[in-house]
């Protein structure tokens, strides 16, 4: 039996099967949900995971992130909160549609076109993946060291706002990760005498509370309203006029699926960055550019495709290097690890039936959203009729048995509460998550390269440039590092114009 | 809840010094010029550095930012409750873990975090929530075996 077969086999399984349909359930849920993100989705499935087989936890996953990227498109048509960041980008233009009467215009385009994305993302996934695997078997040291460090470097060149925040961020997630017995000398650091800190900071826990503890406590501290423009809304065939806008929107679907795909792939970028980006791309190369803003579908359909794509090209650095391309891939990488499938280039080599079964979950994945979206476009109103005074509790509740459950042990439930209230405070301050979260995936796995190569070049940093694909990743590293000072310097000189000048009243 | 720039440059510095103090005292590898201390001496550096910045650019700013502001809290003492609630509780879940067991501690938790925000109305709340709380406690202690911690009510069979 070849190992496609085999993936097959445990693909089609009925418990596996069954998973993907309680965890699409889920994931539409959750992103239907306004405030509770995929990235949130996938945190809260990880317990949940951790009692599975890797096939079915890996499907659960897959499968909760995709529908709720796509339902996520949901409460922003209908009550103008985007459910996942990923559909912030075009939120405004899918409202003023449903304002104009084209809810089932909207729905149904966000539903279609986030098909179309996903399975297109799976399909570079499958055909890029095992390629690259291969040309990363010749990788050393040095080349994984500015590999992941390059990685980071674009979790802040992209992340919004003021730069220097996002390299603190970066900087606290590295820091977190030199907590516990240091990889290369095996020396206990920032322990405090604990025992249980000798192990590092818990990863799980960490990323339960950076986001789902802090997404309640945002929300806490937030007004509290939702305009009910849902109940007015008729919502009859969804998948009518969809054949039209393809047909019409041909070349923006390649490009977003294209562009998607590309951002989704880069480190430290994912679905939310990716939509932003198509939407612009969209609104530049429109021949009706006026149009954009007032209620009009192409940014959708080029947004909408884009963040779907984007999701599956962030498993290409996460399966290929073990670098995630995006909070998301960044917990699924702990679940692999968990599961004992390193990622990484051997993975072709060691497990080729699991990487198979991958590329298999996700073109699934994307095919159960068409009747499981539509299901959900149906079912949604009643899905905001939930109060969340009694979903914020549950989801805290869900957060501590979440983080108790990876080792067993009240010390993770702590540090989620650590992290939580400090994940808080920096999205409060305008300091991303997403680099920090980066930073304690990678932190140890940077050290440990970075040290390597530090005592194979006896200390010599040029030995970081004498290889071909090392010197190139690192000139380019390098770049993006001069970028990120540049657009410092330039903000800096920003926020220091006396107030009068006109470039600030606008 | 925003921090004026400067203390956070402060609140960095502070760190910085606190990682090269601590990396201080990390022994070298034998045989090798660099050791376990290397990669916090340079985190220490890029929160120094970055400490730096942020002071810089909120001493330029000037004053025109508070210190500390509760901005888009909408009624900021009442949210200041809430948040205390969420955490004070958690906290209080941690410490009464073992001795209430988990079941009785998160409906608890739980009730009286949606009583609270439904604005007092705690016996709707616990109508909700104990359910809640029971399904929770059941699926992950019963069917994901997780040993979630059952107090008073261990040796109940459910």
């Amino acid at each position: 039996m070849t190992a496609f077969e085999t993936a097959l086999g445990l693909v089609f399984e009925p418990y596996t099967l069954s998973m993907m349909l309680l965890a699409g359930a889920f994931g539409l849920f959750v992103g239907a949900m306004p405030g509770l993100t995929a990235t949130m989705a996938t945190a809260l499935l990880v317990p949940v995971t951790f009692f599975m087989p890797p096939v079915p936890a890996i499907a659960m996953l897959v499968t909760a992130t995709a529908m709720a990227i796509f339902a996520g498109d949901l409460p922003g048509a209908l009550v103008r909160i985007p459910g996942t960041p990923a559909s912030a980008a075009y939120v405004e233009e899918a409202y003023r549609l449903t304002q104009k009467g084209q809810a089932e215009l909207v729905l149904g385009c966000g539903l279609v076109f986030s098909v179309i994305g996903g399975i297109f993302g799976s399909l570079v996934l499958a055909l890029s993946a095992p390629v690259l695997a291969e040309f990363a078997l010749g990788f050393s040291s040095f080349e994984y060291f500015w590999l992941a460090l390059f990685g980071l470097s674009c979790a802040v060149f992209i992340s919004t706002g003021r730069p220097v925040k996002g390299v603190v961020s970066v900087l606290l997630g590295l820091a977190l990760a030199t907590v516990g017995i240091d990889p290369t000398a095996g020396y206990p650091r920032f322990t405090f005498g604990s025992v249980e800190l000798t192990g590092g900071v818990s990863f799980i826990p960490a990323m339960i509370g950076m986001f789902a503890m802090a997404e309640v406590l945002r929300w806490v501290t937030s007004p509290r309203r939702i305009e009910d423009l849902a109940a007015r809304q008729k919502l009859g065939n969804v998948f009518r006029g969809q054949w039209q806008l393809f047909t019409r929107y041909r070349l923006n679907v390649l490009r977003a699926n294209l562009v998607g795909t590309a951002i989704g792939v880069l480190p430290g970028a994912g679905a939310d960055i990716a939509a932003w980006v198509t939407y612009a791309l969209s609104k530049r190369f429109s021949k009706e550019p006026e149009k954009f803003g007032t209620g009009h579908i192409e940014g959708m359909v080029d947004a909408g495709t884009a963040n779907n794509s984007a999701l599956a090209g962030a498993w290409v650095p996460a399966l290929v290097f073990g670098i995630p391309g995006d909070s998301i891939t960044a917990i699924v990488i702990g679940v692999l690890f968990i599961k004992g499938m390193n990622p990484g280039p051997t993975v072709m080599l060691h497990n080729p039936e699991f990487l198979y079964a991958i590329f298999i979950i996700f073109v699934l994945a994307n095919v159960l959203m068409l009747p499981l979206g539509w299901l959900a476009i149906k079912i949604f109103r009643q899905i905001l009729l939930i109060p969340r005074e009694f979903l914020m509790p549950l989801i805290l509740i869900l957060c501590v048995v979440g983080s108790f459950a990876i080792n067993n042990s009240v010390f993770g439930v702590g540090i989620m509460l650590a992290l939580g209230v400090l994940g808080w405070l920096m999205e409060a301050n305008g300091f991303p998550i997403a680099p920090a979260i980066l930073g304690l995936v990678l932190g140890e796995m940077i050290e440990s390269h970075f040290m390597t190569s530090m005592i194979k070049a006896n200390g010599n940093l040029l030995a970081f440039f004498e290889r071909p694909v090392s010197a190139v990743l690192g000139v380019v590293t390098l770049v993006v590092w001069g970028w990120i000072l540049l657009a410092q310097l330039r903000s800096m000189r920003r926020s220091t114009r006396p107030p009068h000048d006109p470039a600030l009243i606008r | 809840m925003r921090v004026h720039d400067a203390v956070l440059g402060i609140l960095l510095l502070l760190l910085a010094g606190f990682m090269a103090h601590a990396a201080a005292g990390f022994p070298p590898m034998p045989g090798q010029r660099f050791g376990p201390a290397l990669v916090p001496f340079l985190l220490a550096a890029g929160f120094a550095l970055s400490g730096l910045v942020l002071l810089a650019s909120g001493l330029l700013s000037g004053r025109s930012q508070p210190l500390v502001s509760l901005e888009g809290w909408g009624e900021p003492k009442s949210r200041l409750v809430d948040v205390a609630l969420v955490l004070g509780g958690l906290v209080l879940l941690i410490v009464f873990w073992h001795t209430l067991g988990f079941l009785i501690s998160a409906t608890l938790y739980a009730t009286l975090l949606a009583g609270r925000l439904r604005g007092g109305r705690y016996a709707s709340a616990l109508f909700v929530c104990a359910p809640l709380c029971f399904i929770v406690d059941w699926v992950f202690r019963r069917i994901l075996l997780v040993p979630l911690p059952q107090g008073p009510l261990t040796g109940l069979y459910w």
